[in-house]
């Protein structure tokens, strides 16, 4: 369980920035660091500010008190209403109106008095404080504007708020003895020291324990869409890491899995199948009969597999009368018959992929329950069920060509 | 040579997962004599007809190699198999996305394909403009490689729009990134010659589909993918971009991370909810107005709570039986995630009885699981309800006999899959591991 293949070193430092700029870049999300105390958080994001080029401000949320986490708005002795804004905040202003870039790093973010929660939520949300905007988000959401406020929090593992915590996306910063060697540098008492407590710093990695995994909610896919050109461009290591931050981490695999699949998929025409049954009978109606087959098969899994469960009643129904359409167009043709008659039996006949269909169909009538498999039966009057007290009796065109058939096969016999 | 040879050639040059999906009827090949070497293939389809009919230029397959005409073929499946008539190709009608779909689609082309096909339009038009322009002139344009024609190949297209070399050159990934490019540079000319007008030029007509037929050429399309002829085409035109890229998208992400469940945040809630009422809350005094005391000059910080914690305990009921194998895992982050908040958790698990039954305090080890056998939880319960607790958080894949009667002064948190209610308590729901 607690193999190592997560990046660490100078790779997680990599990516982390990289996640760190897109974020900022792309959505209202917050990064935010998630490892134990003394770890070089701090001293990454200070590192971060010098590459960019942008000034530090370092906020410690711990024991912060309202007026001092974002500013107050002060009734003076003459009735006037005026806004103070805390320090960093009025700093990272004069910054940014100047056109400078700022790294504003929310330390503590787990200690953050319960009072103030709802401040720092509007704050990381639409990055305003009394109603005071950082930035012009609008501008830089349609990209007219560059981002010059980069937020980055921190926090230790711990038990979070949950509105906070759905508005972050951790990156996992546990213990790392590369990152001791790093800082060592030439030093040989340093060096000494950290191999003298590898064993510790080890265990210390061993025990660290993760972010809990990120919720894939609307954020998500706003920045996914807003970002989408950026992830295009990435190398693929960046594009996975960050994926990994927006969802849990097997949807995200099966993300990246999928962007690199090849794309010879039908999946937007069956998609437009199901959304058209009406179409779809015209279409099913005139295929040849393994096509017909394997397109009915085709459809219902796929509203299956792509979340459209409640299709799969038009969808199935539009199978039975794309199966029957010969007889349906020509009712007196006994060839039409016997073509729909064979179209069905097909349908109907034993395959290797029945077992799937009739599992998805049964999941079906277990999640949406029986009625809008009648109804879609019923309409335009296919096969419609009527129980007048007595036994349920079947009437509709589906039955009058069954009928038809049987009383023909009656002729032929006798 | 007549259309018959002709037609023989090319049913000739196609491989014979190619020739069975033309026998399902849905796609058609016709031979049209056009006298410019222009659209040399191309893709229609006509309302009613319930198929697709790629039309190559007679001539054309006259003077190609049987791996052009191949090419010709497997280029113009691709734009059908691709959907390139559908409504979201119709949005743009740039050349990007033009020449993304001609990127995409000759990306299940093999190079040598591509390369004749290079020769042979390159050849043609030699030859016609040797027509138009004489002899003389059109062997001067010749030297000065007027009919160098090259085909789009993806790989360019890709770097043109910066995509990452990680990423296949779909349509998908190249039109945003192109978009919007502005006319004039790029096209449908699969190949043009340099200095010549690239409409002229156009080696593929691209696909067309008649006014009102969409909704017939989606069906027929879908209808073409999923039938078993079709698997075997695509089979066929996947074979070729399998060694694109660095073939690094096959694997699967490497990282390991210790996963702590969802609902571990929760019942980590629900402990501290559960704790909090324990605690002994006071203040110090009422916080003054600060809008005030500002007013006046005067700024006093607020006053912070004083609060006092006792131990704060909470019962954690794992059932282990052995329908709950692969998911038993997921208690021992869970349980590490209530030890490092400060939660002292009394484990209880087993499967008919009681295996395991600690005090775990943050630091402690947690045992292994024992149990593995049938399910019945209430002697887990009851054990639990023994230490008269004030919550108790119960952790089952709910295929139990019997739920256990309602313990008396505890409250219950149960963490059980979707599709089970419990008849009391609160319920936090999980995704079984082989879903």
């Amino acid at each position: 369980m607690r193999n190592d293949p997560y990046p660490f070193g100078e790779e997680l430092e990599k990516l982390a920035r990289a996640a760190i700029l897109f974020l900022n870049e792309h959505s209202t999300l917050v990064p935010t660091l998630w490892g134990p105390s003394s770890e070089g958080k701090t001293q990454f994001v200070r590192s971060l500010a010098r590459e960019m080029g942008a000034h530090f401000l370092h906020v410690i949320l711990q024991g912060l008190k309202p007026d001092d986490a974002l500013g107050a708005q002060i009734m003076t002795v003459d009735a006037r209403l005026v806004t103070a804004h805390s320090w960093w905040f009025e700093k990272a202003r004069e910054w940014v109106t100047r056109g400078e870039k700022v790294v504003i790093f929310l330390d503590e973010l787990d200690k953050v008095d319960p009072e103030i929660i709802a401040s720092v939520l509007t704050f990381l949300r639409d990055r305003t404080a009394l109603g005071v905007s950082l930035e012009d988000e609008d501008a830089i959401r349609e990209g007219r504007a560059q981002r010059l406020a980069y937020l980055v929090a921190a926090c230790n593992p711990g038990a979070m708020d949950e509105a906070l915590r759905r508005r972050l996306a951790f990156i996992w910063w546990p213990t790392d003895i590369r990152r001791y060697y790093q800082l060592a540098g030439g030093s040989e008492i340093a060096r000494l020291a950290i191999e003298a407590n590898s064993q510790q710093l080890a265990q210390r990695r061993q025990e660290a324990l993760p972010p809990p995994s990120p919720d894939f909610t609307l954020a998500s896919v706003d920045v996914l869409a807003r970002g989408q050109t950026k992830l295009l461009r990435m190398p693929r290591e960046e594009r996975a890491f960050i994926l990994s931050l927006l969802m849990p981490r097997e949807a995200a695999a099966r993300v990246i899995r999928q962007l690199e699949r090849l794309a010879l998929r039908p999946e937007e025409q069956l998609d437009y199948l199901i959304q058209n049954p009406d179409h779809a009978v015209e279409v099913l109606a005139r295929l040849p009969v393994p096509e017909f087959v394997a397109t009915g098969a085709s459809m219902v899994l796929h509203a299956y597999n792509s979340g459209q469960v409640e299709r799969i009643p038009a969808a199935f129904i539009s199978i039975l009368k794309g199966a029957v359409a010969p007889a349906l167009q020509r009712r007196d043709d006994p060839r039409a018959r016997a073509e729909a008659l064979e179209r069905l039996s097909a349908w109907l006949q034993e395959r290797p992929d029945k077992q799937e269909l009739q599992r998805v169909c049964q999941e079906a009538i277990s999640r949406l329950g029986p009625d809008p498999f009648f109804q879609e039966a019923a309409r335009d009057n296919f096969v419609v069920f009527h129980s007048n007290g007595g036994l349920p009796r079947a009437e509709g065109a589906l039955v009058e060509i069954c009928r038809s058939f049987a009383s023909s096969q009656e002729e032929r016999d006798d | 040579m007549t259309d018959g040879p002709l037609m023989e050639k090319v049913m000739c040059s196609l491989p014979p997962h190619l020739t069975g999906l033309l026998e399902s009827g849905l796609v058609t090949i016709e031979l049209r004599s056009r006298s410019r070497p222009t659209n040399h293939a191309m893709t229609v389809y006509e309302k009613g007809s319930f198929r697709f009919t790629i039309i190559l230029r007679s001539e054309t397959v006259r003077a190609a190699s049987e791996a052009a005409i191949r090419g010709l073929i497997r280029h113009e499946l691709g734009h059908i198999f691709l959907g390139h008539f559908n409504h979201r190709h119709e949005e743009c009608q740039l050349p990007c996305n033009t020449l993304a779909e001609e990127a995409e689609v000759n990306y299940y082309v093999p190079r040598e394909e591509l390369e004749a096909i290079d020769a042979v339009a390159s050849q043609l038009l030699q030859e016609f403009a040797v027509q138009v322009l004489g002899e003389e002139k059109a062997r001067a344009l010749a030297e000065a490689g007027a009919f160098h024609t090259r085909a789009i190949y993806p790989e360019e297209v890709a770097a043109q729009a910066g995509l990452s070399p990680d990423l296949p050159p779909l349509w998908r990934f190249l039109h945003p990134l192109l978009h919007p490019l502005p006319p004039g540079q790029g096209g449908r000319h699969l190949l043009a010659g340099e200095g010549q007008e690239a409409g002229d030029l156009d080696i593929c007509g691209g696909i067309e589909v008649e006014e009102g037929a969409l909704p017939e050429a989606m069906g027929v399309a879908a209808a073409l993918a999923s039938s078993p002829r079709g698997k075997d085409a695509l089979q066929a035109l996947q074979e070729q971009p399998r060694s694109w890229g660095s073939g690094a998208g096959k694997t699967p992400l490497p990282w390991q991370i210790p996963s702590l469940p969802n609902w571990a945040q929760r019942l980590a809630e629900w402990a501290r909810c559960l704790v909090e009422k324990e605690w002994r809350r006071s203040r110090s005094r009422l916080r003054p107005r600060l809008d005030f005391l500002r007013a006046t000059g005067r700024y006093t910080p607020g006053w912070a709570r004083d609060r006092k914690q006792g131990e704060a305990t909470v019962t954690f009921v794992v059932d282990t039986s052995g329908s709950m194998v692969t998911d038993l895992h997921y208690a021992r982050p869970a349980i590490e995630f209530l030890l490092t908040q400060g939660i002292t958790v009394r484990f209880i698990a087993g499967d008919v009885q009681v295996e395991i039954d600690e005090l775990l305090r943050p630091g402690s080890p947690i045992p292994d699981p024992a149990g593995g056998g049938g399910t019945d939880i209430c002697p887990l319960v009851e054990r639990a309800v023994q230490y008269s607790p004030r919550g108790i958080a119960i952790y089952t894949d709910a295929a139990i006999p019997q739920w256990p009667p309602r313990p008396e002064g505890a409250e219950v948190l149960w963490i059980v899959p979707h599709g089970y209610q419990p008849p009391y308590g609160e319920v936090v729901r999980w995704q079984p591991s082989e879903e």
